[in-house]
């Protein structure tokens, strides 16, 4: 078992390159996950494993 | 490294042991630990962007994702699972694997823990439909499952996806039972965890069979 710890500048920077990696800024992502639009099941993983703020309820947007 | 959270580290450990029994040999588990609290993900999982534990040597395209976020009570009595997603994803032609279901927890969330069935349904649309609401996809809705404190755990899970033959190649042959006793332990820990929430009607109940349970000095 690997143990290390990171900064939260470090765990930002990660999570911006996942949203990237959607084609979104760390700002839409952020504003997805906290007002219940972010519906991609791997960038919520993501923002419930690793962000400071809590994963909103979710609701389709896109319908 | 020392640590701010030894509970949820030791944690972190036994579920390493458990899933090294359950999955494929050298399941190894990663922790990270940030200001306020430690996650528990798959080992590399930063550094490769592999977010998944092989499920079996011999089922290359089924995977599974373990991920906690965690931390220990200020008291240094207990630690609280703060988040924790668990699911069963597929790689269909070994490209991005998907996923099949998820069961995410959010403590903060309500329903708190609620699983994510990856599927399509007709019938749900045409019943969306005849209600006059816009068309939801099943994966977008939240089914809840237990609340926070009774929650699904990792154990439940693997033995759920063995009852039900989604995955049939598993790793050491007492890794059923080693999923029931941690289950029983995380159940007694919980029953804890509801005594100390509410210790007035637990009090009660234990008198209702017969024990004898004087309050503390500065009970309300």
């Amino acid at each position: 078992m690997v143990t290390r710890f990171l900064e939260r500048s470090e765990i930002d920077q990660m999570l911006a390159q996942a949203a990237a990696e959607h084609g979104y800024s760390f700002d839409e992502l952020r504003r997805m996950a906290v007002n219940g639009t972010l519906l991609e099941p791997d960038l919520r993983d993501l923002w419930l494993i690793w962000a400071s703020e809590p994963l909103a309820f979710s609701v389709d947007s896109d319908d | 490294m020392t640590t701010s959270h030894p509970l949820s580290v030791a944690f972190a450990a036994e579920l390493q042991e458990f899933l090294n029994a359950a999955l494929v040999p050298d399941t190894h588990v990663d922790v990270i630990e940030t200001d306020d609290s430690i996650r528990v993900v798959p080992h590399d999982s930063l550094a490769m962007g592999k977010r998944f534990f092989a499920v079996a040597d011999t089922h290359a395209h089924q995977l599974l994702r373990v991920e906690y976020k965690l931390a220990d009570d200020p008291s240094g009595r207990f630690f609280r699972v703060l988040s924790s997603t668990f699911g069963l994803y597929v790689s269909v032609t070994k490209g991005v694997p998907v996923p099949l279901v998820r069961v995410e927890y959010e403590r903060s969330q309500t329903p708190s823990a609620h699983v994510h069935f990856h599927t399509s349904s007709a019938l749900l649309g045409w019943d969306y439909g005849r209600a006059g609401e816009p068309f939801r996809r099943e994966q977008s809705l939240h089914f809840p499952v237990g609340g926070a404190r009774f929650r699904p755990t990792i154990e439940e899970f693997l033995l759920f996806l063995d009852r039900e033959r989604l995955v049939d190649t598993w790793g050491t042959s007492d890794w059923k039972a080693r999923a029931v006793t941690r289950q029983a332990d995380y159940e007694v820990r919980q029953a804890r965890g509801v005594a100390r929430r509410h210790p007035r009607t637990t009090a009660e109940e234990l008198r209702s069979i017969g024990w004898t349970v004087v309050e503390p000095p500065g009970a309300s």
